[in-house]
């Protein structure tokens, strides 16, 4: 492109008034008082937080790790609520005994579909949620029907009569039980050479005739002179047959010791497999 | 694109979320040991200063209030506690209202993570936060069966929700008396052994 020189179109632009001269034309911009900008976090509708700026800031104000993590209850307690199907009311899941919807797969049966609780919940195929107690589930037993997943029963595209779901009444909570002391005998037995360093939150297996709580925290001292909760669960509520096994395989003071830190799931299973004897 | 980011006074306002900045009036005073009442006040008051910060729900708020309401006013915790742990001497008052303070706030507190940068406490804060929120639809549970109670005209014998649930404890002493005092108490016994271990009083 070719250049245009400067004084054929000099007189069409306008000339800059020297800084000196300048007289302000327009009444300059008040600074904004109005709350409405500077109290805008009131009325913004977004969700409110506290800030900080890194770990040092939140630890400057006295605020101190929990250890969650590795807190049992604290695990239960936040895992997401969902609804139990006799009471309609919500409830963490991990309480829960999950039940899931499976194709049949035993030929005997000429149902299509059968409703199972399993030991480890998982968010494979359709589950609904029923209270994690013997006494209980053996009472609704014969009103098992409602027990069915309800997204499956309200779909678009549901291929099945409630009929069609085979509940086994009958085995339905040995098979449960049988699944739970198996899995529980397998992980103590491998928890039993697990490290010794009690922590805050590890837990003691023990079979205490006499003890009248089925889980108890105890404050003790820790190899390093720190003070340390260790939850103390008795497995004199599951049933007699336990005693021997938490002798053989005994590893600590009272019984067998399970650190959370490696053996997260085990915990969770015992903290199951008392809740659900639990008769009280 | 996030959106702009609005910068007042007191906190920073983005697409999703209002971060406030000053935060003193949020936590008790740590430098002074003030009396137990003017403690438990003190509290109360900062932990009503906190309501914002619950949820963006009106629903939510009001049960919080509630709760706080319930917890300062009415509970009999050291009944509700001996249910489940018997006799065993308990931490003392102070330590569970400044436990339970710093409980409330590391619910609602918000650190900037990046993918390189994580924090360990914020993972800790996370699971503050779902176990406030758990105790709260619990709280409405609660809640909402008082309310929609209605005292049959003709048998006496039946327990009031207000009395089985804020009085008396009876779904934490007969938890298998039927599913809904099993949920109920089960969740709420779980809190007691929690509250044992953090020293807290939720």
């Amino acid at each position: 492109m070719p250049i245009i020189p400067k004084d054929l179109y000099k007189n069409l632009l306008i000339n800059r008034v020297q800084d000196s001269a300048r007289v302000s034309i327009l009444p300059r911009v008040p600074h904004l008082t109005s709350p409405l900008v500077t109290k805008f976090e009131k009325w913004s509708g977004k969700r409110k937080k506290l800030f900080f700026k890194d770990e040092s800031q939140i630890h400057s104000y006295g605020i101190k790790d929990f250890g969650l993590s590795n807190n049992l209850f604290a695990q239960i307690l936040s895992s997401p609520m969902r609804s139990e199907r006799n009471c309609k009311t919500k409830m963490p899941k991990d309480f829960l005994m999950q039940l899931k919807l499976n194709l049949s797969q035993t030929g005997n049966s000429s149902k299509l579909l059968e409703l199972a609780p399993v030991i480890q919940h998982s968010k494979f195929n359709k589950n609904s949620y029923v209270v994690n107690s013997r006494d209980l589930l053996s009472q609704q037993m014969n009103s098992s029907a409602k027990w069915v997943p309800m997204p499956v029963l309200t779909s678009q595209m549901r291929y099945f009569q409630v009929q069609d779901v085979a509940i086994d009444k009958a085995n339905f909570l040995r098979k449960y039980e049988e699944m739970l002391s198996l899995s529980l005998r397998d992980r103590l037995i491998k928890a039993s050479s697990s490290r010794l360093e009690p922590q805050s939150g590890d837990v003691v297996v023990c079979f205490d005739e006499e003890s009248n709580k089925p889980i108890e925290i105890r404050r003790c001292e820790s190899t390093s002179d720190k003070k340390i909760n260790l939850i103390v669960f008795n497995l004199k509520y599951v049933g007699p047959t336990w005693d021997q096994l938490v002798n053989e395989h005994k590893n600590y003071k009272e019984g067998i010791f399970v650190k959370f830190s490696d053996d997260e799931k085990t915990i969770k299973l015992l903290y199951r497999i008392l809740a659900y004897h639990y008769t009280h | 694109m996030a959106g702009r980011t609005v910068i007042t006074k007191n906190a920073l306002i983005n697409s999703t979320l209002t971060l406030v900045k000053y935060s003193e009036k949020y936590f008790l005073p740590t430098s002074e040991t003030p009396h137990l009442p003017s403690l438990i006040r003190m509290a109360y008051r900062r932990l009503f200063r906190l309501k914002p910060f619950i949820s963006n729900r009106k629903m939510v708020r009001t049960t919080y209030e509630e709760y706080l309401r319930y917890k300062f006013r009415n509970e009999d915790y050291e009944t509700k506690r001996a249910i489940v742990v018997g006799d065993i001497p308990k931490a003392p008052l102070q330590e569970e209202i400044r436990n339970s303070v710093m409980f409330v706030v590391k619910a609602v507190s918000h650190l900037p993570e990046t993918k390189e940068s994580k924090f360990a406490i914020a993972r800790d804060n996370t699971t503050c936060r779902q176990i406030l929120k758990n105790i709260l639809t619990m709280e409405y549970e609660k809640q909402s069966l008082m309310a929609k109670y209605q005292p049959p005209t003709k048998r006496k014998d039946t327990v009031a929700p207000y009395h089985i649930f804020r009085k008396e404890f009876i779904h934490m002493r007969q938890l298998n008396k039927s599913a809904q005092y099993r949920v109920v108490g089960e969740f709420d016994i779980c809190t007691i052994y929690l509250n044992e271990m953090l020293r807290t009083r939720l």
